[in-house]
C-alpha cells in the first residue's frame, strides 16, 4: 500500500514539474514583456508557412545585419576576414555563435541602432539595451565585414491566412514597417507588437 | 516425456475447446477409450499457458490500438486549437493547455493504476499526456513568439517524456522518449555545427539503463537506430568542424565498427546485465547493420571516396577520443568473449572473424591506398570487403543453424541475393550484349531463386 501511495505521489510530482516548467516558460516571457524597456526596431518581413502553427511571418531587422566597421567590437575582424577569405567559413561562424549587441536610440532617431558587438557582456547605461546575437554568420561584402545575427525575435505568429498580406504590404517601399520589442534587464527579448505606418497590425496581447 | 515437444506450442484456445468437443464425440462413437481420451487431453493439458500467451498478444494489440488512438486524438486536438488559436485570449489559451495536460495525466493514471479498469486505455492516456506536454511547449512558444534556438523545445519535450517513462516504466513512453531525443539531436546536429554530447550522456546515463531495467526489446532496437543516427550526424559534424568535406566512407566505416561493437556487446550483456532476452534483438539489428555497411563498402566507388577523403588526422580531438574508446572497448569485448564467455572452437572462430572485420574496416579508413600509379585498376580493400561480405553470409547462415533462428538464415540469404544481383550488374553490364545480359540474368535469377527458396524452406522447416 505504501509503495502504491509512493508511486501516486511521484506521478503527481512529475505532472507538477511539467506544469511548472510550462508556467516558467510563459512567465519568463511575460516578465520580459511587462518589465522590459520598450524599443522600436525597423523591419522588413518575409513569409514562409509553418504546418503546425498556422501562419507566421519571418521578420528581418535592420539590426540583423551588422557591419562590424560601423560599431565598436572586441572581435578580431582581421583574423575573421583572413579565415573567411581562406574558405574556413565554419571556423569563422563557430566564433560567432554568441555575441552581445548593444543598442541605443540616437537623438531624434525613431529606431534603435547597434553601437557595439562584443564577446563579453558590456555594461549597460541608461538609454542603452544589450541583447544576445546568436548563430552569427559572417558575410563579407567587398570591404564590409558584415555579420548576420539572430535574436530570437525572427518569427511572429499571425492569424491563419494574414501572413501573406503583411508580407505584401511590407514589400511596398512606401509603407514603414517596424516592431515594438521589450528587452528586460537580463537581456531577454520579446515581441510586443508589429506596426505599419504607425498603425498596430498585430500584438502579442 | 512423451508430452514434450512442439505439439502444444502455438495452439489456440479455440482449437483446444474444439478438441475437447471432438474427443467427447469420439468417445461417444467408441473410436477411442476413456483412457485414450484422457491421454490425448493430458497431452494438451496446459492450455492456460497458450491462453495466457494469446491474452498477452491481444492485450498488446489493444495497447497498440489505444496508443494509435491517443496519437490521433492528440493531433486532432492540437490542430483544432491551432486553427482557432488567435481568436482565443491568452489566459484561456493557457487554461486550455494546463487543463488538458492535467486532466489527461490524471484520468490516465486513475484508469491505469488506481482503478485498474481499462488499463490499456489509461496507459494510452498517459502517453497522450506526454504528447500534450510537447504541444504545450510549442503552443506557449507560439503565444509569446519564443523562437530562440528551436531544438530546445524538442529537448524539453524529451526530458518531460523521460520523467514520465522513469516513473511509470511504460514501454511505449520509453519508445516515445527515444524517438523525441532522436528528433532533437537531428535538429541540433543538422543546423548548428554541434556534435551534441548531451544526447550521448542522456542516452547512456538515463535511457539505456531504463531500457535494460524494463527489458524493453523495442526500446533497445530504437535506441540502436537512434544512436546510429547520432553517430552519422556526429561524423558529418566532426568532418565539417575539421574543415573536411564530409565523406560517406567515414560514416560507413564508423557505423560498421559500432555495429560490430553491438554484436560483441549482445553476447556480453547476457551475463553482465543478466538480460538474455535482449541478446536476440540486439544481435539482429547488429547483423543487419553490419550487412548494410559492408554492402555499402563492397563498391569500388567507396574506395575511391576513401582515397580522395582527407586524412583522418584532420578530425577534431573529441572524435578521435570517441573512436579510440569505441575500438578499445570493442577489442576488450572480443577478448572477453574469446577467453571467457564462449568456450568451444566455433565461438572462437567467430571472435577471430570479428577481429578481422574490425581490422579491415579500420585499415580501410586510416590507411587508404593513395598512390594511383601503383594500383591502377586494383582495389585491395574492395576485394577484401567483398570476401568479408561473403564470409558474413556463411557465418550468419551458420549462426542461424547454431541458434536455431530462421531470422538469421533469411537475412543471410537475402543479402546474398542482393550481393549477387549487384555484382552481376557491376561486372557483366559492360561485357555482355544488353539483351543477353538481361536474358541470362533473368534466367539465372529465376532458377537460382527457386533453388534458394526451396533450400530456405527446407532449412527453416528442419529448424522448426
Amino acid at each position: 500500500m505504501k509503495g502504491r501511495l509512493g508511486f501516486r505521489t511521484k506521478f503527481i510530482i512529475i505532472v507538477i514539474i511539467q506544469l511548472l516548467f510550462l508556467a516558467a516558460l510563459a512567465g519568463s516571457k511575460l516578465f520580459t514583456l511587462h518589465t522590459g524597456e520598450v524599443i522600436l526596431l525597423k523591419t522588413s518581413p518575409i513569409d514562409p508557412r509553418s504546418l503546425f502553427s498556422g501562419d507566421y511571418v519571418m521578420l528581418n531587422y535592420d539590426i540583423s545585419r551588422i557591419n562590424l566597421k560601423t560599431v565598436y567590437t572586441d572581435l578580431d575582424t582581421e583574423k575573421l576576414q583572413k579565415d573567411f577569405n581562406a574558405g574556413r567559413h565554419i571556423l569563422v561562424n563557430r566564433q560567432l555563435q554568441k555575441a552581445y549587441v548593444k543598442l541605443v536610440k540616437k537623438d531624434g532617431a525613431k529606431f534603435w541602432q547597434p553601437v557595439s558587438v562584443t564577446s563579453l557582456r558590456p555594461e549597460v547605461k541608461k538609454g542603452e539595451v544589450v541583447i544576445e546575437g546568436r548563430e552569427g554568420i559572417y558575410d563579407s561584402w567587398g570591404d564590409k565585414p558584415i555579420v548576420r545575427f539572430k535574436y530570437g525575435i525572427e518569427s511572429y505568429y499571425v492569424p491563419e491566412g494574414t501572413g501573406l498580406d503583411i508580407e505584401r504590404r511590407a514589400s511596398n517601399a512606401n509603407i514603414e514597417s517596424y516592431v515594438e520589442v521589450a528587452v528586460d534587464r537580463f537581456g531577454n527579448i520579446g515581441i510586443v507588437a508589429i506596426f505599419e505606418d504607425g498603425k498596430k497590425v498585430s500584438g502579442t496581447f | 516425456m512423451g508430452y514434450e515437444g512442439s505439439s502444444r506450442e502455438g495452439v489456440s484456445r479455440q482449437w483446444i475447446s474444439w478438441l475437447h468437443s471432438e474427443i467427447d464425440l469420439w468417445k461417444q462413437e467408441g473410436i477411442i477409450s476413456e483412457e485414450q481420451s484422457s491421454d490425448i487431453l493430458k497431452r494438451y493439458a496446459q492450455p492456460e499457458v497458450n491462453i495466457r500467451a494469446e491474452d498477452r498478444k491481444s492485450s498488446k494489440f489493444i495497447a497498440m490500438i489505444s496508443i494509435l488512438g491517443s496519437i490521433l486524438l492528440g493531433v486532432g486536438v492540437i490542430l483544432f486549437f491551432a486553427h482557432n488559436w488567435k481568436f482565443i485570449s491568452i489566459p484561456v489559451k493557457l487554461g486550455i493547455i494546463f487543463g488538458l495536460i492535467t486532466a489527461t495525466y490524471m484520468v490516465g493514471y486513475w484508469m491505469a493504476f488506481e482503478k485498474k479498469i481499462y488499463t490499456g486505455a489509461g496507459k494510452a492516456l498517459i502517453f497522450l499526456g506526454v504528447l500534450f506536454f510537447g504541444a504545450g511547449i510549442w503552443l506557449i512558444a507560439q503565444i509569446f513568439n519564443i523562437n530562440a534556438h528551436y531544438p530546445n523545445g524538442m529537448l524539453y519535450w524529451s526530458l518531460g517524456g523521460l520523467l514520465v517513462a522513469y516513473i511509470t516504466r511504460l514501454k511505449p513512453i520509453i519508445a516515445l522518449t527515444i524517438a523525441l531525443l532522436t528528433i532533437w539531436t537531428v535538429m541540433e546536429q543538422s543546423g548548428f555545427y554541434n556534435v551534441n554530447y548531451l544526447y550521448l550522456i542522456l542516452m547512456l546515463v538515463t535511457v539505456i539503463p531504463l531500457v535494460y531495467k524494463e527489458k524493453s526489446r523495442l526500446g533497445a532496437v530504437l535506441a540502436v537506430i537512434s544512436f546510429s543516427i547520432w553517430l552519422s550526424a556526429a561524423n558529418i559534424s566532426w568532418q565539417t568542424i575539421g574543415l573536411l568535406r564530409p565523406s560517406p566512407s567515414y560514416i560507413a566505416g564508423s557505423l560498421l565498427v559500432f555495429f560490430i561493437f553491438l554484436y560483441a556487446f549482445s553476447k556480453v550483456q547476457r551475463s553482465l546485465f543478466n538480460a538474455p532476452g535482449m541478446e536476440s534483438p540486439l544481435k539482429v539489428v547488429a547483423l543487419f547493420g553490419i550487412f548494410i555497411m559492408l554492402y555499402a563498402m563492397t563498391f569500388r566507388g567507396m574506395e575511391d571516396l576513401v582515397r580522395k577523403a582527407s586524412s583522418i588526422s584532420y578530425l577534431p580531438m573529441d572524435s578521435i577520443i570517441i573512436y579510440v574508446t569505441l575500438i578499445i572497448s570493442l577489442l576488450g569485448l572480443i577478448g572477453y568473449n574469446y577467453f571467457k564467455a564462449t568456450p568451444g572452437r566455433n565461438a572462437r572462430y567467430e571472435e577471430i572473424g570479428l577481429l578481422l572485420m574490425v581490422l579491415v574496416s579500420l585499415a580501410y579508413m586510416v590507411v587508404p591506398v593513395r598512390d594511383e600509379s601503383v594500383l591502377a585498376g586494383i582495389y585491395p580493400y574492395t576485394l577484401a570487403i567483398n570476401i568479408l561480405f561473403l564470409g558474413m553470409v556463411v557465418f550468419v547462415l551458420a549462426l542461424g543453424f547454431r541458434e536455431r533462428k530462421p531470422v538469421f538464415i533469411n537475412m543471410a540469404l537475402i543479402f546474398f541475393l542482393i550481393d549477387v544481383v549487384t555484382r552481376y550488374f557491376d561486372y557483366l553490364w559492360k561485357l555482355l550484349d544488353r539483351s543477353i545480359f538481361f536474358m541470362a540474368g533473368g534466367l539465372a535469377l529465376l532458377v537460382g531463386g527457386i533453388i534458394l527458396e526451396k533450400r530456405r524452406r527446407k532449412i527453416i522447416s528442419e529448424l522448426r
